[in-house]
């Protein structure tokens, strides 16, 4: 009932009345949001919780996405229908829409090492020699995986490490154990 | 002469005595018939009444000793039916115990050996997945002691040889 009522609201703001790179700008701004509601607890716990008023969980998203009005007025719209936690809930599907409707994919590259400069450059080449050049990147550090890297596509699962290889080997065995 | 006096006066003597004795035993006879006779004839019934009572008591005692025979004869066969089917179903229980006992001890027997083959396939799987932790941890730090920059960029370019024919096949 919630998600559906967020669902027009959300497609009252993506369908047809705004431009390309105002949609960008409204992916970039919710996506900013997302990321300071979960990196800090103080914002998180006042804008779910019903004990504070709407308008000071208005003023902290004004300051949060002060520089995307569309962002704005659709969180606000919201609060206002107390359908934020929901949306929170359910952040990565939204996002999601966004992203498809940009043309836009998300990948998180997995490596051994984020600082080699040259090996992330050959990295995102070969994702935009894949994909295309409309790429989310986003590297993470994984000392574990030994070699190679793994890949986050969307809803799919690359995993070209040496870490997955040799799991890969010892699931076999393990099959042919049993 | 005078002895001859004397001999019929002892027999007129004797004679009137006599006759005075029969006199006496007929008047005797007389008043006494009737009431002695009636004396022993009710004492004649009396006994046969209670000859006849206890006839009947010795009947009755008899009718009862009998039945009582009877019932003990009766009693006697119901304990020995009742013993027959006490040992019967003694044995019966016996049996079945028995029977049950050599059922649970191949059960066991069967289980003990199922468990013994499961914990021994257990224990050779246990063996198995340890090796091979130790063989993966082994091959983990030989990787990681011999990965460098133109192994792992290798590796990262033959990776993306591999998705991009991923896509392009599920394209």
């Amino acid at each position: 009932m919630s998600s559906a009522t967020i669902n027009d609201l959300f497609h009252a703001l993506t369908i047809g009345t705004l431009s390309k790179h105002e949609l960008e700008r409204l992916y970039a701004g919710l996506s900013n949001f997302i990321d300071t509601f979960n990196s800090d607890r103080s914002i998180k716990s006042c804008l779910i919780n019903d004990i504070y008023p709407s308008s000071l969980k208005i003023d902290i998203i004004s300051e949060i996405v002060s520089d995307c009005k569309h962002t704005r007025n659709f969180l606000e719209a919201l609060i206002e229908f107390n359908l934020l936690k929901t949306f929170v809930d359910s952040r990565e599907f939204f996002l999601k829409k966004l992203r498809m409707i940009l043309g836009k994919i998300k990948i998180e590259v997995t490596t051994v090492n984020t600082a080699q400069i040259e090996k992330l450059q050959l990295v995102r080449e070969n994702l935009e020699n894949i994909w295309g050049e409309n790429l989310e990147i986003t590297f993470k550090e994984d000392s574990n995986i030994i070699g190679g890297l793994i890949l986050q596509v969307e809803d799919k699962f690359f995993d070209g490490s040496l870490n997955g290889k040799i799991n890969e080997l010892k699931n076999l065995n393990l099959e042919g154990e049993l | 002469m005078a002895n001859e006096l004397d001999i019929v006066g002892q027999i007129k003597f004797a004679f009137y005595h006599l006759l005075n004795l029969i006199l006496f035993f007929g008047v005797l006879y007389y008043l006494l018939k009737k009431p002695i006779s009636e004396f022993f004839s009710s004492r004649s019934l009396k006994i046969k009444n209670e000859i006849d009572k206890a006839t009947e008591i010795i009947d009755d005692a008899q009718k009862t000793y009998d039945e009582n025979s009877q019932k003990i004869d009766f009693i006697e066969s119901e304990l020995t039916e009742l013993r027959n089917s006490i040992d019967s179903v003694t044995n019966k229980k016996i049996s079945k115990i028995i029977e049950n006992a050599h059922l649970m001890i191949d059960k066991i027997k069967n289980d003990t050996t199922d468990i013994i083959k499961l914990e021994s396939i257990k224990l050779t799987n246990d063996i198995h997945i340890e090796v091979l932790n130790k063989s993966i941890e082994f091959t983990r730090y030989e990787l990681m002691s011999d990965i460098d920059e133109t192994k792992d960029t290798m590796l990262i370019s033959s990776f993306f040889e591999e998705v991009k024919q991923n896509v392009i096949s599920n394209n």
